[in-house]
């Protein structure tokens, strides 16, 4: 039976430690669970699922309703024009509000309150570098978000392979798997990096989420305003200019699109398959570059990184 | 375990610590000095957080800037105690634990294992947010003992604490001493760190004004006579018996009349003269106390001078 009274002399400890690698994964193992923890981050990756949901039940009233009911031929209007891989770039386009609020939601305090609470001075006191925390928290944002990208693409992809293999969900393209798995990394990729640097440069999550949602809209504004343009345009039966184009994809929304189309190799076509022009792309700003927009989108998520990094420290230096 | 040669380091124009020369072993070493005397810049030297501006410092042998193999060995626990509110005491202490290199399993025993010796069991599951601060002090000294390191930092430790907290956190730093570990206490209250420790590292504006055992020191401070207090019942008579002593500055009585109080050179000196002089001659002595053999009054004279 314990003593009463407590013991509170010093024992040593003998146990095993691992030698100073692999400390990001404790780390990331910590900002994931802070994250998974927090309500809003259930809600809004829940939201961020929407554009699927809606294309099933697009696909449910065709299937259904639409065929017992409406004219013959109508279902096979739907499902032959079709642009498969391009209902994948809708829905990773719809999720971006979403994906954005989640990375606010997780990123932007991930560095401010540490620098705020000073907990740096204890974590880079124990056998982790600066790099073992920028990596920690930079996983601790990407793997949630590319889980939340992940979940419901796979889930649709394996739905649809096992539904509309005969109006060529795989024969449109049997390499679309691969190529979702590229484009499911890319919010992970982009938030974690911006979000990471802009954390590191605040004392609060509070201010760092309000600059990280100040660039996110403004740069949206861009991509929105050239986005009318370009509609305007070619309403016109003009050719847009290159330089609508580009600054089109010049967001971080826009650019994780370019990245996507890039991906995907497509243009891009109406948000909800229209009966007969399921393929139609007059108004989408087509693929851009991918010797430009490539190098740019990992330039910027190195850069972003690359300011966490120099960011950190575990105290504050007067210059 | 810590060696410092010339060390410096300036923010900008403003000078922290100042070309300091010293070695710190085994044992509680106290680091006083008044708030902005250079403690903490000294203890984020030491713990690699900033690096010299000039000079050489080592600890373990190496150089402990942004070295993982220094803080393998190196316990800290800075001042600031706001970590993850929103997490309970034990919590926080695992995932520092698994900084520290232990898996999961080991982990978890070892934080139970810490946290008991800080007295924090029945507390750990409650969020720190809800902690008092010598509760969050108590967390901060478990996370420092998690992977048992040979040099402890503790920068002041004793704030918040209960004087039962006190005696506690003291004798468990007593303990971690005895076992040969070497323990350096930044404070500014000096009654406290009189009670851990008689080995001083003392510094004033950025520089070590002095640094060794305190008895050593109080010695070696001429400046000022070491003032002896006596306590008779017949004090004109001791006056009469201890003037001829030649080690005495001056002598005055106390208003009550019964005592004396006398300032001295060379004390032990005196001492040895004492026995001659009076307690041979039947004066009854009920008592003698040193006022200012102690570190507050050398620090005051440290500081003055």
């Amino acid at each position: 039976m314990a003593s009463p009274i407590a013991d509170l002399t010093y024992r040593n400890y003998d146990g095993p430690l691992e030698p100073p690698i692999n400390r990001w994964w404790a780390i990331a193992k910590l900002s994931m669970k802070l994250s998974m923890k927090k309500k809003g981050f259930w809600v809004w990756a829940s939201f961020s699922t929407f554009w699927y949901a809606i294309l099933l039940i697009i696909f449910y009233v065709n299937e259904t309703l639409v065929t017992s009911a409406g004219p013959v031929g109508q279902k096979a209007s739907i499902f032959n024009t079709i642009s498969w891989k391009d209902q994948f770039l809708n829905a990773f386009n719809e999720s971006q509000l979403f994906l954005f609020i989640l990375a606010l939601l997780m990123g932007a305090g991930t560095i401010a309150n540490d620098n705020r609470a000073k907990a740096l001075l204890v974590y880079l006191s124990k056998p982790c570098t600066k790099l073992d925390y920028v990596i920690g928290k930079w996983l601790g944002i990407f793997v949630p978000m590319t889980l939340v990208t992940a979940a419901p693409t796979v889930i649709f992809y394996f739905y649809c392979l096992m539904s509309y293999r005969s109006y060529g969900f795989w024969s449109q393209d049997p390499w679309l798997i691969l190529k979702l798995c590229g484009m499911i990394l890319l919010p992970g990729i982009c938030y974690s990096s911006i979000s990471l640097a802009i954390s590191s440069m605040f004392q609060q999550g509070r201010l760092a989420g309000g600059v990280f949602a100040g660039l996110y809209f403004i740069t949206y504004f861009i991509t929105a305003a050239m986005n009318g343009a370009y509609v305007s345009i070619t309403m016109n039966n003009n050719e847009a200019p290159s330089i609508v184009k580009n600054l089109f994809y010049c967001s971080v929304d826009g650019i994780q699109n370019a990245m996507a189309k890039i991906l995907l190799h497509t243009n891009g076509s109406t948000q909800i398959p229209i009966p007969g022009q399921g393929g139609q792309a007059k108004f989408q700003v087509p693929e851009p570059s991918t010797l430009v927009f490539v190098p740019a989108f990992f330039l910027i998520c190195g850069l972003s990184v690359l300011i966490a990094w120099s960011q950190i420290r575990a105290v504050e230096v007067v210059r | 375990m810590i060696t410092a040669v010339n060390v410096s380091r300036w923010y900008g124009q403003v000078i922290g610590v100042n070309d300091i020369n010293c070695e710190i072993g085994p044992g509680i070493t106290a680091l006083l000095g008044m708030n902005g005397a250079g403690k903490t810049t000294l203890i984020r030297l030491i713990t690699g957080q900033l690096r010299p501006t000039t000079g050489e410092l080592r600890v373990f042998g190496l150089e402990p800037f942004a070295n993982p193999e220094v803080y393998r060995r190196m316990g800290y626990c800075p001042e600031i105690d706001n970590f993850y509110e929103h997490y309970n005491g034990r919590e926080f202490v695992r995932y520092l634990a698994r900084l520290d290199g232990m898996n999961a399993k080991e982990a978890a025993r070892r934080t139970d294992e810490v946290i008991d010796m800080v007295g924090m069991t029945e507390r750990a599951g409650k969020k720190i947010a809800g902690y008092s601060k010598g509760m969050r002090q108590r967390i901060k000294l478990a996370q420092a003992m998690l992977h048992d390191p040979d040099l402890i930092l503790l920068d002041e430790p004793l704030n918040g604490l209960d004087p039962v907290g006190r005696r506690e956190f003291m004798d468990l730093l007593g303990d971690l001493a005895n076992r040969g570990k070497a323990i350096l206490v930044s404070s500014h209250i000096l009654f406290e760190v009189e009670q851990m420790t008689r080995s001083l590292l003392l510094l004033h504006r950025g520089r070590l004004l002095a640094t060794g055992d305190l008895g050593i020191i109080r010695s070696l401070i001429d400046k000022h006579p070491h003032q002896i207090r006596i306590d008779t019942d017949e004090p004109r008579r001791a006056a009469e018996l201890l003037a001829g002593l030649p080690n005495i500055v001056s002598m005055k009585f106390d208003r009550a009349g019964d005592s004396i109080q006398l300032e001295v050179r060379e004390p032990s000196a005196f001492y040895d003269a004492l026995q001659d002089a009076i307690l041979d001659k039947n004066l009854a002595i009920r008592g003698f106390s040193s006022p200012d053999n102690n570190l507050e009054s050398v620090f005051k004279y440290l500081v003055e001078s």
